[in-house]
């Protein structure tokens, strides 16, 4: 009967064309909670046994039995749960304000009597935005909590927890803000519009079952939303504020630098006011985020990412991760497309409408397919309530995967495309990645579209783009899209975050050997007059002499190439290498200590840039000593950069942005730059250069 | 089904019924700058996070878009009670002038609905004693236990520090209204003044690992080093006594707590010799032994 009802209102709706309603394919439902707890919840989580278990904003876990409707107190006394997952043994773990807390119930009463500390090494400076969010859990069976920074419209307490950095304003102007009165406001900038004074604010801590913890990313500012994929992945949302252009959806590893500086502090070793480190550095070290909500549009503050199950449930794919969200009446589903190593990709709308309300932060599937969404305001916008959402049984017809083309998207659906066409625009735009309070949307630019093709099975539709800009968040509206019996397209807005490019990558396919250019002790590879025991290779590692050693060159000859190979380059110093040479100039990989040498603040004459034509993006550059991995890949005009695993410049020789680089260059008047092949040269500039496993390889 | 009455979710709920692609040709400029950049906090007719727009008009209305423009880029703190608002000063001047006009034009004829938002707000109830909770807390750490104990005696105790604090009874007492921290408004009937209680601490940072709920009462669990300790802190006998009952493991010598308190109450011990404020135990009577807080 359902079913027959929503089908009938889907072609109802259809024969009204009206836009397209979610509510024909879910439904939504309130469930009713006690009056003794506070409506706002922290977490949700269906439990093994298939009782739904939550924590209250006045401190409660409740866990509720579905069939009969009732709640019952689990543990109460809590501060500030934001979130809870159960263990293998029946416990709840939940992350309140000070610790992450195991809670069991011994005697077997229902009711929770062992409030166990798993982990409580992290600060708390008293400030009161320093929530804290998680647990995510991996399969091994450690624990993932996120951090958030304090805001400065307060300071902190005198008494804190954990040691007080003293980067930045003193520890006593931090502590006596209250009896600084209206001076406070004046100074507060200082302090860092959101600020990390006590450990590890601003990180995400993984937390092994023992309880051990450990940093394990940085640069985080309000990451509510922590979860894992089905592959094992971390994901992690943030909101937009300081150094937050839009919020964004990150896949976290570990180690990495997630853009929001303050919590660099933490970092072993590090002692630099994260405020006086220029934006192009941050910028360099940072991961960029897979994904981006246009703020005010998709998200002004997303929360939990979850992965879908299986569509016969909940009618979505597998594989996609659905992200809910403070402010906009709408979830997002993030579709994910691994580029050149990295995953960026996609954001779609999804359960679009004011039946779904606002204030959505944590959720859990259960058995049977339905989602539980908790509610929560803390005086900001929000909500209250706990809601399910269930599928009907109809499959709506939806995009399933958006894949970036070296010039262009590969758009899939899950049912063939009708007979229309959609009436598709296409614009892209970027964000300012800077210390102030969000970012308009910078160069906001409608992009023409070449051309369009549509698969045999109509269930691919390819948009061809004149190019792809990197950096760049496209946003493709598939208006009026319907699929073969009519059904509109569920979700037509689809933006698109393209961190790395797709090169023509001939590269890849050559199936030619790779040639060890630093196989023999003789430097057999190159040019006898150059080396005459100036330039040493000893056990691998090629080494420029301490005298004026030369240029090193190749004795053969090379034009199409995939080169590799890792350096590294005493502080201060400058290296370069060079190919594609005529009358002595050619286009140079600059090899450079960025942080040392004064051409480190040119972007055009820091390390992996083709000097003075073209920089790199970002270059996730190791320090002076250290070895860096290096890949150049020269292919007709298609010219690539790589640097540490990541390509960082893509161009094309001779294409019109090229021109107008060359000839405000160095080398705008060397007579047929860069055509043809020539020898490979390794520069002396002064410095000690080591280089080590190079090889390569003729794409010709 | 609850609705949320939220600008932005009425526009589009409106919008939805319009034919497909006629959603952008029915807003302003004003419009679309404020639901993408003012909605999360500033709601029509009443108040949110922020003040409504129909009040937001009372102090900038049509013509004093200069003033507006400069509250924006640098906004103070009108109404204490609200949060302040972040600079907005990243949006170019033409699109907070369209907002000023938005907030002008959209306000028109309309009043300002009572009351904060459609929350029916939370009252705290009247909970089942002991009730163990955590909060923040004057003269502690951020990481304290507040422990409501039956009879009117409430008690402070410090997971980072792993030691009681306080006893007080009267409720003005503590004051955690606002951001700052916490305040005594009256001094505790009894709190523990000594830097260090225990005299095998010798610097070393104890280990917090958690509490036991036995009836309601809180045990805590906590370690120095090999000497691992229980402390259960319960109502005594006689009205207006607490008793911490203690126990102790891998102590190997006698031991010396400093008890040096302030404060009206009296504590004595069921074990050692208490002199001067300090309790000296043998390694046996350090096992198990109570301490006992009273009124006078």
């Amino acid at each position: 009967m359902k079913t027959f009802l929503a089908l009938f209102l889907m072609a109802a709706s259809i024969g009204m064309a009206a836009t397209p309603d979610w509510w024909n394919y879910y439904t939504i439902e309130d469930v009713p909670l006690p009056e003794t707890v506070d409506h706002q919840l922290g977490g949700v989580d269906v439990l093994s046994d298939g009782r739904i278990a939550a924590c209250f904003h006045s401190g409660e876990v409740l866990i509720l039995d579905p069939a009969t409707g009732e709640w019952t107190e689990f543990a109460r006394g809590l501060q500030t749960p934001l979130g809870l997952v159960e263990d293998d043994d029946g416990a709840l773990v939940v992350m309140q304000w000070a610790e992450l807390t195991r809670l069991r119930d011994t005697d077997g009463d229902g009711v929770a009597d062992h409030y166990e500390t798993v982990f409580d090494g992290f600060g708390i400076s008293g400030n009161y935005h320093e929530f804290a969010y998680g647990p995510a859990k991996d399969k091994a069976g450690n624990y993932y909590v996120s951090l958030n920074v304090a805001s400065n419209f307060a300071g902190t307490f005198k008494t804190v927890r954990g040691p007080f950095s003293q980067i930045g304003l003193t520890e006593e102007t931090m502590k006596s803000w209250q009896e600084l009165g209206d001076e406070w406001p004046k100074i507060k900038a200082q302090a860092g519009r959101m600020y990390s004074r006590v450990p590890y604010r601003g990180c995400v801590v993984k937390i092994t079952p023992e309880g051990e913890g450990s940093v394990f990313a940085y640069g985080f500012r309000s990451p509510d939303g922590i979860g894992f994929d089905d592959e094992g992945r971390l994901w992690v949302t943030d909101n937009q504020g300081d150094w937050r252009g839009t919020s964004p959806l990150y896949h976290v590893e570990e180690g990495g630098f997630y853009g929001h500086p303050a919590s660099l502090v933490w970092k072993p070793g590090w002692t630099r006011n994260p405020l006086d480190v220029p934006v192009a550095e941050l910028d360099a070290m940072r991961t960029r985020a897979a994904g981006l909500f246009p703020h005010g549009e998709l998200a002004n503050s997303p929360t939990q990412p979850i992965a879908t199950i299986d569509p016969e449930q909940f009618g979505l794919p597998r594989g996609e991760l659905i992200i809910a969200e403070m402010n906009q009446p709408l979830f997002a589903r993030f579709l994910a497309d691994d580029v050149g190593g990295a995953l960026q990709g996609t954001m779609v709308p999804f359960l679009q409408g004011i039946e779904l309300g606002i204030g959505r932060h944590r959720m859990s599937f259960d058995e049977a397919g339905s989602l539980w969404i908790g509610k929560i305001h803390l005086g900001w916008a929000g909500d209250e309530g706990l809601k399910k959402v269930s599928w009907n049984g109809i499959t709506p017809f939806l995009v399933e995967g958006v894949k970036l083309l070296k010039n262009g998207f590969e758009i899939s659906f899950n049912q063939p495309l009708g007979k229309q066409l959609p009436n598709l625009e296409v614009s892209r735009h970027t964000y300012t990645y800077h210390k102030e309070y969000g970012s308009p949307k910078i160069d906001l630019q409608n992009v023409d579209v070449s051309g369009v093709r549509v698969s045999a099975d109509r269930r691919t539709m390819t948009v061809a783009l004149p190019w792809i800009d990197r950096g760049y968040l496209y946003t493709l509206t598939l208006g009026e899209t319907v699929n073969h019996a009519g059904a509109p397209l569920m979700g037509d807005v689809l933006r698109y975050h393209v961190v790395n490019t797709v090169g023509a990558d001939a590269a890849s396919k050559s199936d030619q050997p790779f040639e060890n250019l630093l196989a023999d002790a003789d430097l057999a590879a190159w040019r006898p007059g150059d080396k005459a025991g100036r330039w040493a290779l000893t056990e691998g590692v090629l080494t420029r002499g301490e005298i004026k050693a030369g240029s090193l060159n190749t004795k053969e000859k090379f034009q199409n190439f995939d080169l590799r190979f890792q350096w590294k380059i005493s502080e201060g110093g400058n290296s370069g290498v060079i190919y594609r040479i005529n009358h002595g100039r050619g286009l140079e990989y600059q090899l450079l200590d960025d942080e040392n040498h004064v051409r480190g603040k040119e972007p055009l004459s820091s390390s992996a840039a083709i000097y003075d034509i073209v920089e790199s993006v970002y270059a996730p550059l190791r320090q002076a000593g250290e070895w860096n991995t290096a890949r150049i890949v020269a292919d007709g005009n298609h010219i690539e950069h790589w640097l540490n695993g990541v390509k960082v410049l893509e161009t094309e020789f001779g294409s019109a942005d090229w021109t107008e680089r060359f000839l405000k260059s160095k080398n705008a008047k060397v007579e047929n730059y860069g055509e043809g092949g020539s020898q490979i040269q390794l520069q002396d500039h002064s410095a000690n250069v080591h280089f080590r496993n190079m090889r390569i390889r003729k794409l010709d | 089904m609850t609705m949320v009455w939220n600008p932005r979710t009425l526009l589009v709920g409106a919008a939805l019924l319009l034919p497909g692609g006629a959603i952008a040709e029915t807003k302003s400029a004003g419009q679309l700058a404020y639901e993408t950049h003012c909605v999360a906090c500033h709601m029509v007719d009443s108040r949110w996070v922020g003040p409504s727009l129909v009040k937001m008009v009372e102090t900038y209305p049509d013509g004093e878009v200069e003033a507006f423009l400069a509250w924006v880029k640098n906004p103070g703190k009108k109404d204490p009670k609200m949060i302040q608002m972040p600079a907005m000063s990243h949006l170019p001047e033409d699109v907070v002038t369209d907002i000023h006009n938005y907030v002008v034009q959209v306000t028109e004829g309309k009043v300002e609905k009572r009351g904060r938002h459609h929350f029916k707000g939370f009252k705290e109830p009247e909970r089942k004693l002991p009730y163990v909770v955590r909060s923040f807390m004057p003269h502690s750490s951020p990481a304290s236990i507040l422990i409501k104990l039956p009879g009117d005696l409430n008690a402070c105790w410090d997971t980072e520090a792993c030691r009681f604090r306080y006893v007080w009874s009267d409720e003005k007492t503590i004051n955690t209204s606002g951001r700052g921290e916490p305040k005594f408004g009256a001094p505790p009937q009894y709190r523990e003044t000594a830097p260090s209680l225990w005299s095998f601490a010798d610097g070393v940072k104890p280990q917090f690992k958690g509490y036991r709920l036995i009836e309601g009462y809180p045990e805590f669990d906590y370690a120095y080093g090999a000497i691992q300790i229980r402390e259960k802190v319960v109502n005594g006998a006689e009205p207006g006594t607490v008793l911490r009952q203690f126990n102790l493991l891998g102590v190997t010598d006698g031991i010396v707590m400093d008890l040096t308190d302030e404060g009206v109450a009296m504590i004595s011990a069921d074990a050692g010799r208490l002199a001067d404020g300090k309790l000296t135990l043998t390694r046996e009577e350090a096992a198990s032994f109570t301490l006992n807080i009273s009124q006078p």
